[in-house]
């Protein structure tokens, strides 16, 4: 046993150092492109000429299923956006709570018909509404249909020329659109640009508006800001510059419509429709002979709450596991194709190998370990194996927070740094195994061919001073 | 003994470069605090000292002109490229010559000639304070790169918009789209000398720029801008017919164009018509869009609404009638716009909505 568990503490230790050794290129790539465009955005004052009627449309598309309680405040706070021409389209999913009521009480919306140009294949609309108070907001009611179908919809609905999707719960930053909305004014090949999310349970809001950020105290959702910064901040921004980026948070994302018409909208059935749809658009364009570009803002652009239950967060990354699995299985025959540029030839087999497979076999590799240390056959190497590989890890995890500081000036405070650098042991320690469980969880779910999402528990902005 | 070291000791190690680099995350990102907090205490007091110096002439502004001078440079320089584009007369003389004593036209100069676009952006924007005549103060507009480009026209003088309006309406087709808006935006800057320049244009493009070049006409009514705005009525493209149509709005009594505009397919043109006919007070097509409240699209019942508001008795007797309408979309949008007028009687003329004339951005 003692020399399994010696295999067992190579195979985590190799699985961590190949993971690391793959982000330390990306780490390089996010450096260069940070660098990049924040010098490109500091001589560039967007704000004069996007203040035009005449700046591209943008209909913001906001899935609501059974979101009572963040409804009335996440609606209102883009109405507030400072974007000048803008529409925001709310589909009600067929909650069972009171989403739709609130919705017709708190912006006393009024029915004008279910009449509107339908483009893309969806579950039946029973209603349109319009507010009185607002012309730019449109609330649709529709029968139940999932995530992708309510997207579809709102697709349909929408008259913008660029749609942003988002979650129901997602704050935007108030000149989030004018920074997003730059790189279709750069590049006619732009068809998505997603933003930097940042985790917002413990901060401090006025008028709808996030004022100054603290580090949480719940471990585990300061675990989980570490998680999100090192992924947006090295996945999403180093995938840029080397042109391989396959995923956009369906928390915030902005699109051309024609694109995603052109791809028959959001696909249904899948249970990581975001990244999907990411895929399908570049796969289309270099189908077409014309590569799109898919591109990415540094600068934090929405808010969202992160799960402070381990059920609930369980959920969410068996959910996300599933999505990966089922993207990369639907979209194989990219994988290693030249044909497919750097998607095919960078990203997808990265995500096979650093997102899929290696937490599969780190999760082998821990649990012989435990079962080596239970039966008294644990080597002594072991741990110092071990030990360096999720050093490294945690090393890494400090730096990354460190740049995210210097370039966001992301916590303005000493004790929420002190708080954020022992998030990081804890996210290393417990919540990275405790994922690694969740993982293997979705694959048995993925395998089973289950598709379903779970129920997401929302605070709402009130509680969250 | 792999690795030549014992666990424990391994773990002690661990535990100290763990320590090492948390120590270094919370000093550095301290230290960076503190001089975050030092440089915009520095900027505001730099602001400060601007604001004194463009609006309050004088020796108050001769002192703070000189503590200007002896500033940080990058801040200044940030923040005269941040006010540049909006002064003018008297302030943006002072900040002519506070770039003068300050020596940053050479600094300027060196950034339009800068081999690096992000320089020449920066550049463009400043270029505006160079001399009168100085041939650099316009070299950017045809440079390679669209974001110079964009720059270097949002950042124009009015004077010289109105000597190189032939030049900015070229621009209007230009193929980045920043170009594009940017070029709008300095020609609603330029005021009834750019009319001319305007109107050749209108007449003789059918280029992606029209759709701009029909919004500026919009927010600048001038009769000798008619014919050429009638001609882009009658386009086969529906959104040029739309801003056409705003942009007929103030000659609505003189055209008779809008009343076929409300039977337009698109139901943008429809409401843009409802919308421009209201501004322009022509009574007798009440009954027209008095019918667009029964349309089967809410925004072109809205505009009727919005319209019939607008237009005195006529309209307001026109919608109680729909209130009673078998339409009941038609008897909802009435009644909604008669409990508007009956809520504020005052503000008839502000029921219209945003952009219901040009965009809105008056220069």
């Amino acid at each position: 046993m003692s020399m399994a568990g010696l295999v067992a503490a190579w195979v985590v230790f190799g699985v961590v150092i190949v993971s690391a050794a793959a982000q330390i290129g990306l780490y390089i790539s996010a450096g260069v492109e940070l660098r990049r465009i924040r010098r490109r955005d500091r001589h560039q004052l967007w704000r004069r000429m996007l203040a035009s009627p005449l700046a591209p449309r943008i209909s913001i598309l906001v899935p609501a299923f059974n979101e009572a309680v963040t409804v009335i405040d996440s609606v209102s706070n883009l109405l507030a956006l400072t974007y000048s021409n803008l529409e925001v389209v709310v589909v009600n999913d067929g909650s069972t709570d009171e989403t739709l009521d609130r919705l017709v009480a708190g912006f006393d919306l009024s029915p004008v018909g279910p009449v509107y140009r339908r483009v893309l294949e969806t579950a039946p609309v029973r209603q349109i509404f319009r507010s009185s108070h607002d012309a730019r907001l449109v609330v649709v009611d529709k029968h139940n249909g999932g995530k992708a179908d309510t997207l579809n919809v709102a697709l349909s609905v929408a008259s913008g020329d660029l749609v942003c999707a988002i979650d129901a719960d997602t704050i935007v930053a108030m000149d989030a659109l004018q920074q997003m909305v730059v790189p279709f004014l750069d590049d006619v090949n732009t068809v998505a640009v997603g933003g930097t999310i940042r985790l917002v349970n413990e901060a401090r809001w006025s008028n709808g508006q996030m004022v100054e950020l603290r580090a949480p105290r719940h471990p585990l959702v300061g675990a989980q800001v570490v998680e999100y910064t090192r992924s947006f901040l090295i996945g999403r921004l180093g995938w840029g510059p080397l042109g391989g980026n396959i995923i956009i948070s369906g928390a915030f994302g902005l699109f051309r419509r024609d694109a995603l018409l052109e791809v028959h909208g959001y696909e249904h059935g899948s249970v990581g429709e975001d990244m999907e749809l990411i895929v399908r658009l570049r796969r289309n364009g270099y189908e077409r002979g014309t590569p799109v570009r898919v591109d990415f803002s540094p600068e934090p652009v929405a808010f969202t709450e992160a799960p402070e239950s381990v059920r609930t967060l369980a959920r969410q990354r068996n959910r996300w596991f599933r999505g990966l699995l089922d993207v990369l299985t639907r979209h194989r025959a990219m994988i290693l194709r030249p044909r497919y540029g750097s998607a095919g030839l960078l990203s997808m087999p990265y995500f096979v190998v650093v997102e899929a497979v290696a937490p599969i076999i780190e999760s082998l590799g821990l649990v012989v370990l435990v079962v080596a240390a239970v039966t008294g056959g644990f080597p002594p190497a072991g741990l110092t194996i071990v030990g360096a590989g999720y050093l490294v890890a945690i090393c890494t995890s400090y730096l990354v927070l460190l740049v995210d500081d210097v370039a966001f000036g992301t916590f303005g405070h000493a004790r929420d740094r002190l708080l954020m650098s022992c998030h990081v042991i804890v996210e290393q320690l417990a919540l990275r195994p405790m994922t690694l469980v969740w993982r293997l969880w979705g694959l048995r779910l993925f395998l089973q061919g289950r598709t379903e999402w779970g129920v997401q528990e929302r605070r709402g902005l009130d509680s969250a001073t | 003994m792999i690795l030549g070291v014992d666990p424990p000791t391994t773990l002690m190690w661990g535990l100290v470069v763990i320590g090492v680099f948390a120590g270094c995350y919370v000093m550095v990102g301290s230290v960076l605090d503190s001089a975050r907090v030092r440089r915009a205490r520095k900027r505001d007091e730099m602001q400060h000292d601007l604001a004194i110096v463009l609006f309050r002439p004088g020796q108050e502004g001769t002192a703070a002109a000189e503590r200007l001078t002896r500033g940080p440079r990058s801040i200044l320089f940030d923040l005269i490229q941040r006010s540049a584009a909006d002064l003018s007369g008297d302030a943006d003389a002072r900040l002519r010559s506070l770039v003068a004593a300050a020596g940053l036209g050479r600094r300027i100069r060196r950034r339009i000639h800068s081999r690096s676009w992000r320089s020449r952006a920066q550049g463009a924007a400043l270029a505006s304070l160079l001399p009168f005549g100085h041939p650099d103060r316009l070299a950017l507009l045809d440079d390679r790169h669209g974001l110079v480009r964009s720059r270097a026209v949002d950042a124009m003088a009015a004077s010289d918009i109105a000597e190189n309006a032939e030049r900015i309406t070229a621009l209007l087709d230009d193929p980045a789209q920043a170009v594009r808006l940017a070029a709008k935006n300095a020609l609603l800057k330029g005021g009834t000398a750019i009319v001319p320049a305007l109107d050749l244009y209108l007449f003789s493009s059918a280029g992606p720029g029209t759709v701009f070049a029909l919004d500026v006409a919009a927010n600048l009514p001038d009769p000798r801008l008619v014919i050429s705005i009638e001609h882009h009525a009658l386009s086969n493209d529906a959104r040029r017919r739309e801003v056409a149509a705003r942009a007929l709005g103030p000659w609505a009594s003189r055209s008779t164009i809008l009343a076929d505009l409300l039977r337009d397919d698109e139901d943008e043109v429809r409401a843009a018509a409802a919308l421009a006919i209201a501004v322009g007070g022509a009574q007798d097509s009440v009954a027209e869009i008095g019918l667009l409240l029964r349309d089967r699209s809410w925004t072109v019942r809205r505009a009727a609404g919005s319209a019939l508001a607008s237009l005195g008795a006529a309209g307001a007797m026109t919608l109680r009638v729909y209130a009673h309408d078998s339409d009941l979309y038609a008897q909802d949008m009435a009644r909604q716009t008669l409990a508007t007028i009956e809520a504020s009687p005052s503000s008839l003329d502000s029921s219209l909505p945003a952009g219901a004339v040009g965009s809105g951005a008056m220069p």
